[in-house]
Order: C-alpha cells, then sequence, then structure tokens
C-alpha cells in the first residue's frame, strides 16, 4: 500500500454517542449562557449611551440658562473698590444666546484671572451703570463676542460686545441681556475693552510645544486605534466585514458637517456635550448603514471601545 | 441564513472532531475546540453567505480555532511555571484506542513531527480528500501555497516514516 491509500485508511479517533450528547448539551448551554451575557451588554450599552445622552442634554440645558439674579443691577453691582478677579470670554455665533461661561462644555471659551487691564474696565463699567439706555435686544452682526466678569465682591456680569452702523462711522456698544440696557463706548473705552479681549486671546495662542503635543497626542490615537481595528478584524475573521461604498462615506460625512454647521449657529458656539452626541450618533448610524448592507451583527463591545477612545481623544485633545 | 445546529452537528461534528485531532493530537483539545467551533457558528451564522457549503465554512473557522490555540500554547510556553506542566502535547502521545494499529500509529506519530503548514495540507488533502479549491477556502492559502506543502509534507512525511522503520529495525 503507498502512503496515499496508508493515509487514506489512517484509524480515525471515535466518539462514542454518550460523549456526543453531552458535547451537543454543553455546546447548547454555552451559546445559551453567551447570549444571555450578550444581551446584557447590549443592554449595559444602550443604558449607558442613553445616560450619557440625558447628562449631556441636561448639561447644556443647565450650562446656557443664567441665573437672572447674577445680574440685577445693569451693568454688575459694583462700586469703584470692587476688582476683578476673572474675566472669560467666547465667541458666540447666535447672538441671541446667553451662554454660561462658567461652564466647562464650551471648550472655545478663554479666560485671564490677572492684567493690568482690569483697573481700567472697572470705571468704564461704573460709567455704563450710570449711562445705560434701554436696550430692544436685536444685534445688527451675526457673530458677537460674550464676556463674563468675575469680581471680588462674589457678583459675577454677563455682557455681550459689538457694534452698529454702518462699519465707517460704526458705534461700539457693551450690552447686558439681563437687564437689556446697552451702553456706547467711546473710542479710549473701545481700546481698553480690545486690549483686554486681545491679552486673553494672545495667552491662548497654538504654542510650538501645544502643536508637538497635540501632534503626538493624534498619533498615539491613531496608533492605538489601528491596533484595536487589526485586533477586531483578526477576532472576527471568520468572514471579514465589507467596507463602506465610498459614496455612503461621502454622504455620511456631508451630512455630518452639515449638522454641525446647523448646530453650532444654532447654539452659538461649540458645545462639547453636543459633540460628544452627534459622535455617538455617527458611530451608531455607521454600524446600523452597514449591518443593513452587509447583515452582519454589530459588535456592540467594540463600538463602545472605540467610542470610549474617540471620548479620551476628544478630551485630551480639547482640554489639555 | 439560520444555522440548523442539531442538523449540522449531527452530520459535521464526527469530521470536525478528527480533523481537530489530526492537527492537535489530544482528545480533549478536539473535543473542546469541536465544541467552540459549533459555538463559533451560531454565533457568526448570520456572516455566512453560502458561498462555501457549510462544511468547509465549518471546517475554516475550526482550522482558525486550532491556530488560535497554537498561537495561545506558544504564548504560554514562555511562562516558566506553566513550561513542565503544558508539555503532553508537543510530542504525540498514542490513545489507548491506538494500541492494536502500528501502521496508523507510526503515521500519527510521523504527522505530528511536521511542521503545522505541512500537517495541515496532509490532512485536508490526503487524509479529509478535500479538492485544492476546498483546501485553498478552508486554509486561507493561494493554490501554489497548498500544493507546495502537500508535496514537501509527503517527502517530509515518507523520509520520518523512513528514518522511524530503519531505528526499528536497528
Amino acid at each position: 500500500m503507498n502512503l496515499d491509500d496508508q493515509l487514506r485508511e489512517m484509524v480515525r479517533p471515535y466518539r462514542d454517542g454518550t460523549t456526543k450528547d453531552n458535547s451537543k448539551q454543553a455546546i447548547m448551554k454555552k451559546v445559551k449562557k453567551e447570549s444571555i451575557r450578550n444581551r446584557w451588554i447590549y443592554r449595559l450599552v444602550l443604558v449607558s449611551t442613553c445616560a450619557i445622552a440625558i447628562l449631556l442634554f441636561a448639561s447644556f440645558f443647565a450650562s446656557t440658562s443664567i441665573q437672572q439674579d447674577v445680574t440685577a443691577t445693569p451693568f454688575g453691582n459694583i462700586n469703584e473698590h470692587t476688582k476683578i478677579e476673572k474675566v472669560i470670554i467666547l465667541e458666540n455665533k447666535n447672538p441671541q444666546r446667553q451662554l454660561n461661561l462658567r461652564s466647562i462644555f464650551y471648550p472655545f471659551k478663554e479666560s485671564i484671572t490677572t492684567s493690568e487691564v482690569f483697573d481700567d474696565v472697572i470705571p468704564i463699567l461704573l460709567s455704563a451703570r450710570e449711562r445705560a439706555i434701554p436696550w430692544d435686544g436685536t444685534f445688527e452682526e451675526e457673530v458677537i463676542e460674550d464676556i463674563h466678569f468675575t469680581f471680588s465682591n462674589g457678583e459675577e456680569l454677563y455682557l455681550k460686545q459689538s457694534f452698529e452702523g454702518e462699519v465707517s462711522e460704526h458705534v461700539n456698544f457693551l450690552y447686558d441681556p439681563n437687564a437689556n440696557m446697552k451702553y456706547a463706548l467711546s473710542n479710549e473705552e473701545w481700546r481698553t475693552i480690545t486690549a483686554l479681549t486681545d491679552e486673553i486671546h494672545s495667552q491662548h495662542q497654538f504654542t510650538r510645544w501645544t502643536f508637538i503635543w497635540k501632534f503626538l497626542l493624534v498619533i498615539i490615537i491613531i496608533g492605538i486605534s489601528i491596533v484595536i481595528n487589526k485586533k477586531e478584524q483578526k477576532k472576527f475573521k471568520i468572514e471579514p466585514k465589507k467596507k463602506q461604498s465610498s459614496i455612503v462615506n461621502i454622504l455620511l460625512t456631508l451630512v455630518s458637517v452639515y449638522i454641525i454647521n446647523k448646530i453650532i449657529n444654532y447654539f452659538g458656539t461649540i458645545h462639547f456635550g453636543v459633540g460628544i452626541l452627534i459622535l455617538i450618533s455617527v458611530f451608531i448610524i455607521e454600524e446600523l448603514i452597514s449591518y443593513r448592507r452587509t447583515k452582519q451583527p454589530i459588535h456592540w463591545k467594540f463600538l463602545s471601545l472605540n467610542l470610549f477612545i474617540a471620548l479620551i481623544f476628544l478630551i485630551l485633545l480639547t482640554y489639555f | 441564513m439560520t444555522f440548523n445546529f442539531e442538523k449540522e452537528y449531527e452530520a459535521h461534528s464526527d469530521r470536525i472532531y478528527q480533523y481537530i485531532y489530526f492537527l492537535v493530537g489530544h482528545t480533549e483539545t478536539a473535543e473542546d475546540l469541536t465544541q467552540e467551533t459549533f459555538i463559533k457558528a451560531m454565533q457568526y451564522s448570520t456572516s455566512f453567505r453560502q458561498e462555501a457549503s457549510t462544511f468547509t465554512w465549518l471546517m475554516k473557522i475550526a482550522r482558525n480555532l486550532t491556530y488560535d490555540y497554537f498561537r495561545r500554547k506558544r504564548l504560554i510556553q514562555f511562562l516558566p511555571f506553566r513550561k513542565e506542566y503544558d508539555n503532553r502535547e508537543t510530542v504525540f502521545t498514542p490513545e489507548k484506542w491506538l494500541e492494536n494499529h502500528e501502521e496508523s500509529k507510526r503515521l500519527y506519530e510521523a504527522l505530528h513531527q511536521l511542521k503545522l503548514d505541512y500537517r495541515e495540507a496532509i490532512v485536508l488533502r490526503k487524509i479529509e480528500g478535500f479538492s485544492i479549491k476546498e483546501s485553498v477556502e478552508i486554509l486561507g492559502w493561494k493554490e501554489a501555497k497548498v500544493k507546495n506543502c502537500t508535496e514537501r509534507g509527503m517527502k517530509a512525511l515518507k523520509q520520518i516514516l523512513l528514518k522511524g522503520g530503519e531505528e526499528h529495525e536497528s
């Protein structure tokens, strides 16, 4: 008998009926256990996502509402001895909207706690208290600057700064949206306010070190994402996932950009919580589309892991 | 696709078990990996697009799980404590049912001295009788590699058997 025949005729291991039955029972037991576990993971992910969504929405509403008693007196309850402790500024693309600049959810706000200009601002605010005129709440400009002051006497003041009139002869104003009063700044006063905002902007400039740190961060996160993706592909290599068609990708990107732009214009600025909500929605929609196309199960554990990494990445990139 | 576990298990579990046994050479491990194969098949039955037969698909899962098993084993062998306790499957130990089949015993021993690639190719092509196309599907290799590994594997197997025979005679 040649080797080919010998191999074909080799004695094979035999399993008796009991072994096979026990094995079958064990498989069914394991699958049942696994499916219960997966259901719980799915529920946990769903509940956590909903909880995060509710928290972020709640944070958004809390962070946009300004307590009325904060500015009971127009242009602040202050006197000549009051000192400024902190100033926060933020560009607002929806001037009508009152933003709580103390909220941590506005990543683009900028602040300063010491400045030589602070002492020059107090007389402007005192002057505004005396000479402010009623204001109907409208703005001529589409993008304005919101300013939040914290004073040594514990008072806080939320103002908006913009201008009215033709470009050649426009007048700069400070607006108190809670008191519905506005104050026309003289050229000298306007220069003081501009010096203050310029100083804040200059302190938050993108330095070389910030660039290197953010660049390194992007590289590290991309590396981690690639490793996790590869692990995911290896784990589910039985049937590799079909790639999303480029048309669907382009459409999704365009829709996301449009929605983000609309949301920024509606909220006035980028709100971190809303950003996260969009991110979660995009991830889930992409998976659902992929599921409809390929009929492959959604790997919720990896989806939540990817979301978690993206979240950490956004937090690090935004706040550090 | 709805995966009929009862039907598929009855139809293919023995051959899957035997295929895994040929690769790992240990009954308990082969049984565990067979169970694992059917569990994975049930979990991912929706991703099976019936481009291949259910049996080929199951064999592919079994092969991947066996590979993962070998990979894990290689990793574990680096750990000093585990090393001395985990040697039982690195050398083929004939089971009781092989005692009265001297020729098959020699073949099992020789097979387990082969490189894993050669062993896989021989098991699929020569023992299980799969076609080249089916072997390509199961192994995820190119046709040329399947042919090469089968050919070289057979040569190596013959040499091992020849050497074993000479030692036996002397």
